[in-house]
């Protein structure tokens, strides 16, 4: 798929665990994990909401289109 | 199903499973004594039947009837053409008849007993979590295909005993069958919505 999802980039400069986002999420460390390795089909805005507000981050800055 | 909390589903859960259970096993017990006196009857001796025409005056319906009578107590009401058959040195048999009938009814319960069990085994399932599972799916599937032989294989069991024991054997086509071919196609129809329940569940795991 051409869009890569640039959470653990995210994370990295956050320095947050992927168990402390998934606890502020609200999501399973399992679909968290999944949608980090871009095995997910789809992000609901409420998703994307949570995982902004937890990242302090746009969502542009979750997701990167290559062709 | 949704529960307001963790402890509260899985109280609920237990309990329907152990309903379900419970209720499993009673079939699986009725069906077990249906035919164990089938079975019983089938390999002794010991009892006789007769086929007595009792008269209207009796029955006070303006109509005789044609009664089975086991060990001198009265049945139920029987198809003159079913029990009077004869076999081939002209003798008719009255205990192979009601037996044959009884094959009948106990194939026809089997059939049902397992069908409720299918269908409580999705109870079960539903009680886990989404009720959209390929499980399910073939279950209904099942459940379909079991409702088409429910139309049709008491009669095969019924013509095939008959067969093998009279000269003299018919089979008849019975509008009830047809309904449970109509119902059985209209099951088939909700296995196929299932089965795109699943799909669309499928998808809908697969968006975080």
């Amino acid at each position: 798929m051409p869009i890569i999802v640039r959470l653990d980039r995210m994370m990295a400069d956050r320095k947050m665990s992927l168990n402390e986002l998934a606890e502020k999420v609200g999501m399973t460390n399992v679909n968290l994990s999944n949608l980090k390795t871009g095995k997910m089909k789809g992000v609901r805005f409420e998703t994307m909401e949570a995982i902004c507000k937890a990242l302090d981050c746009q969502p542009g800055d979750l997701f990167e289109y290559k062709e | 199903m949704k529960f307001t909390n963790a402890e509260e589903g899985s109280k609920e859960y237990r309990s329907m499973i152990r309903w379900c259970s419970t209720f499993a096993t009673i079939i699986v017990c009725i069906l077990l004594l249906m035919s164990k006196d089938f079975f019983t009857d089938l390999l002794s001796d010991k009892h006789s039947y007769e086929v007595k025409l009792v008269k209207e005056e009796t029955l006070g319906n303006g109509q005789d009837a044609y009664r089975l009578f086991k060990d001198g107590y009265e049945i139920r009401d029987v198809d003159y053409n079913e029990y009077f058959s004869l076999d081939d040195n002209g003798n008719t048999d009255f205990k192979y008849c009601a037996l044959v009938n009884d094959a009948g009814n106990l194939t026809f319960s089997i059939i049902l007993g397992i069908m409720l069990i299918l269908v409580i085994m999705i109870i079960s399932s539903t009680a886990k979590g989404t009720p959209f599972t390929n499980e399910n799916v073939k279950r209904i599937r099942a459940i379909s295909i079991l409702q088409l032989l429910l139309g049709i294989l008491p009669g095969i069991v019924k013509l095939l005993m008959r067969f093998f024991k009279f000269s003299y054997y018919s089979g008849h086509f019975e509008m009830g069958s047809l309904y449970m071919f109509i119902i059985a196609f209209i099951i088939g129809m909700i296995a196929m919505v299932f089965n795109y329940g699943v799909k669309l569940q499928e998808d809908s795991d697969s968006i975080a």
